[in-house]
C-alpha cells in the first residue's frame, strides 16, 4: 500500500484539523508539539502529514505531492487552483469582506479607480469587476487594516471573524464578498485511483465536523 | 540582445535532450505502433492555422491560444488541440472518401495565450487516434480499447479508463431550466465534486425531488463500472440521460467482452472537458501522474463546422505526462541516451576502423568512430566520461 499524504495549512486551521484526525485514530498528535521536522508519518495507516503554508496546500493538492489537503477557503478562491473541493468541514467560519471607513459606505463605486488594500489580489479583483468597479490593487502581506487608517488604499478586502480589529481602528464591514470555512480539497487522480481510502478519510472527517 | 539572454527559451517551452528524450521518442513510436497495427493511417496538420478554425462554442476557451498575425492580418494560432485540425483536414480533403477514416497523429499543441499565468508548460505532445465516419457503441469501445493497448506497450502497467457521457449531466439539467449562467455555475461545483456547494446551490434555486437526489449524489457516483451503472439501472431518468446512460451501458459490454474491464471505471459526474464532446467520452488515470494521461470520446458535431456532417470519436495521450508517470513507476526501462561502443584509430588506418564501427552497427550497437586521434589514455577517460562500455582500438598488427 501506497502512502498517502495529507497537507495541513499552517496555523489554527491545522490544529483544529489535526484534533480530529487525532479522534479518529490518526497518529499526528506529534505535529502540535514543537518541531522542526516537515513530515510526520502514521506507519499503521499509511498515512504521511505535512504542514505547508496556506497558500501552498493547493499547490501541492493539485500537483498531487500532497493527495489531500485542509485549508480555507479563502486560499482555494485566491489560489484557483484545478482540485476536487469535496468537503465543508464548517470550523474556521469567517467571511471574506470589503471593509474600510464608515463614511465609505454607499460610495465605493464613486471613486475611480477605488483604491483597494489586500492580502488577496485575486478575490478582490474578481468581487470588484463583477460589480464593475475600477480598482487599484495595492497588494500587501499583513496588517492590512492599517492602510486605510495611514491613506495606502480606501478600502480593504480581507477576512472577518469577529470584526474586533476592526472596530477598534474605527473601520466597518462595508460589504460581504463570500462566506470562509474549512475545506477538505483532493487531487483529481487520487480521488479516484485511491478512491476507497480517501472517501474514507473523508467521510469520517465530515462527520465529525 | 545579451548573449545570456538567448540562451534562455520563452517561458513555458523548453529543450529536451539526453534520457528525457529518448523515452519521450520511444513513447511516441511505440503508441504510434500500436496505432497503426489496428489499421490507423497517418495524418499531419500544419502547427499553426487560421484562429477562425479553433473559434467559436464548440473548441477550447480563445484565450487559450497562442495567436500571432499573418502579413495579410489574418489571426493565426499555434494549435491547441490537433482534433479540430483534423475535422477541418478531413473536410477539405476526405469529404468523397470510404467510411470510416481511421487516422493516428503526433505532434505539439500549444496552449497558454493571454490566460496564461504562472511557468506553466505551453507547448505539450499529444500522440492520439481520429475515427470518423461512424458513431456505434463498437467504434466507441475500437477508442477506449486501442488507448488501453496503445498504454500497455508504452510500458504502463496499473492504470484506468474513466468513462463517462457528456449527455448524462445534460439530461438532468435539462429538466430545471437554468439559464446559461446558472448552468455553469452548478457544473462548476459538480467538477469540484463539491456536494455540499451542489446542495446550496438547488436549494437557492428551487431544485427539489428526485431532481436534487440526482445532482447531489452526481459527485460521488464514480468507481467501478458494474457498481456505477447497476446503481442508476434503476433510477428514473429523462429520456436523454436515460439514453446516455444505455449507450455507456453498451460500450462497457463491449469492452467487457474483450476482456478489458479490469481497466475500466465510470465517472458519471465527470462535466468537465472540451465542449465539442457529445456522448461517450474518458480519460486515463494512473496513481502515478497527478493529471490525467490521456483523454477521448465522442464529437458528433465538430465536423459540421467544416461543412461536413460526420460523427466522430478519438483519443489524445499526453506523451509528456505519460513519460513523466513511467519514470516515477521504474517503468522507463533503459533510456541511456550513451552509444554502447567506441572505435579508436590511427589515421592510417581509417579504412579498418570504418569496417569495425559498421560490423558493430550491424549487431546493433550504437557505434561512435573516434574523429580525435586520441593517445590511448585519452581515449579510455574520455569513453569512461561518456558512459561507453565497449572500446576498441584499431592497431597495425605487431
Amino acid at each position: 500500500m501506497r502512502y498517502l499524504t495529507i497537507a495541513l495549512a499552517k496555523g489554527r486551521l491545522a490544529e483544529l484539523s489535526v484534533k480530529i484526525l487525532m479522534d479518529l485514530g490518526f497518529d499526528c498528535g506529534e505535529m502540535l508539539q514543537k518541531t522542526r521536522k516537515l513530515i510526520f508519518t502514521d506507519e499503521k495507516n499509511k498515512l504521511k502529514f505535512i504542514l505547508v503554508k496556506a497558500g501552498d496546500v493547493p499547490t501541492y493538492v493539485e500537483y498531487g505531492a500532497a493527495d489531500v489537503g485542509i485549508v480555507g477557503r479563502d486560499t482555494i478562491l485566491e489560489e484557483g487552483r484545478n482540485v476536487y473541493e469535496m468537503v465543508d468541514l464548517k470550523f474556521g467560519r469567517c467571511n471574506m469582506c470589503v471593509c474600510g471607513p464608515a463614511s465609505m459606505r454607499g460610495s465605493l463605486a464613486s471613486h475611480s479607480p477605488l483604491r483597494v488594500a489586500s492580502k488577496y489580489p485575486n478575490i478582490a479583483k474578481d468581487f470588484f469587476e463583477s460589480k464593475n468597479i475600477a480598482i487599484e490593487l495595492i497588494k500587501l502581506n499583513g496588517s492590512v487594516e492599517l492602510a486605510p487608517l495611514t491613506g495606502l488604499s480606501d478600502v480593504i478586502v480581507d477576512i472577518v471573524e469577529t470584526g474586533s480589529t476592526l472596530r477598534e481602528n474605527g473601520l466597518e464591514v462595508l460589504e460581504q464578498i463570500v462566506p470562509l470555512s474549512a475545506r477538505i480539497i483532493v487531487n483529481r487522480v487520487s480521488a479516484k485511483v485511491e478512491r476507497d481510502r480517501i472517501a474514507h478519510i473523508v467521510t469520517e472527517m465530515k462527520n465529525r465536523t | 540582445m545579451k548573449t545570456n539572454n538567448i540562451l534562455k527559451s520563452p517561458a513555458g517551452v523548453g529543450d529536451i535532450y539526453g534520457a528525457d528524450c529518448v523515452l519521450k521518442t520511444r513513447i511516441e513510436e511505440r503508441l504510434c505502433r500500436t496505432f497503426e497495427s489496428f489499421g490507423y493511417s497517418e495524418i499531419q496538420t500544419p502547427s499553426f492555422e487560421y484562429m477562425d478554425v479553433f473559434e467559436g462554442d464548440m473548441s477550447i476557451p480563445s484565450d487559450e491560444a497562442i495567436k500571432f498575425i499573418d502579413s495579410n492580418g489574418r489571426v493565426l494560432a499555434l494549435r491547441p488541440d490537433i482534433t479540430t485540425s483534423i475535422s477541418r483536414a478531413v473536410a477539405a480533403h476526405f469529404a468523397e472518401a470510404p467510411l470510416p477514416l481511421r487516422l493516428w497523429y503526433v505532434g505539439s499543441v500549444y496552449r497558454g495565450g493571454e490566460s496564461y499565468k504562472s511557468a506553466k508548460k505551453r507547448e505539450f505532445t499529444q500522440a492520439g487516434v481520429e475515427l470518423i465516419g461512424v458513431n456505434t457503441p463498437e467504434a466507441d469501445a475500437e477508442v477506449i480499447a486501442l488507448t488501453i493497448n496503445s498504454l500497455l506497450s508504452s510500458g504502463l502497467k496499473e492504470f484506468q479508463i474513466e468513462l463517462s457521457h457528456s449527455d448524462f449531466l445534460r439530461g438532468i439539467v435539462e429538466e430545471c431550466g437554468f439559464s446559461a449562467e446558472d448552468e455553469e455555475t452548478l457544473r462548476e461545483l459538480l467538477d469540484k465534486k463539491f456536494s455540499f456547494g451542489v446542495e446550496e446551490f438547488c436549494a437557492s434555486h428551487g431544485v427539489s425531488g428526485e431532481t436534487l437526489r440526482l445532482l447531489s449524489e452526481l459527485p460521488s457516483s464514480f468507481g467501478d463500472g458494474e457498481d456505477v451503472l447497476y446503481k442508476y439501472r434503476k433510477t428514473s431518468l429523462n429520456a436523454v440521460s436515460r439514453n446516455a446512460l444505455n449507450e455507456l451501458e453498451k460500450v462497457f459490454a463491449i469492452l467487457k467482452s474483450y476482456s478489458l474491464e479490469q481497466y475500466i471505471t465510470i465517472d458519471l459526474g465527470q462535466v468537465r472537458s472540451f465542449p465539442y464532446y457529445t456522448g461517450v467520452i474518458f480519460r486515463g488515470l494512473t496513481a502515478q501522474a497527478p493529471f490525467p494521461i490521456c483523454g477521448g470520446g465522442r464529437y458528433d458535431t465538430l465536423c459540421r463546422r467544416f461543412s461536413l456532417d460526420l460523427p466522430a470519436t478519438g483519443v489524445a495521450v499526453w506523451v509528456d505526462r505519460l513519460a513523466d508517470a513511467l519514470l516515477r513507476s521504474s517503468l522507463a526501462g533503459d533510456i541511456s541516451s550513451s552509444p554502447d561502443a567506441i572505435v579508436f584509430y590511427p589515421p592510417n588506418l581509417r579504412a579498418e576502423a570504418y569496417e569495425k564501427a559498421s560490423l558493430l552497427r550491424s549487431e546493433g550497437k550504437k557505434t561512435v568512430l573516434d574523429v580525435c586521434h586520441k593517445t590511448r589514455e585519452e581515449a579510455i577517460l574520455s569513453a569512461k566520461e561518456r558512459n561507453i562500455d565497449e572500446i576498441y582500438f584499431v592497431e597495425a598488427d605487431k
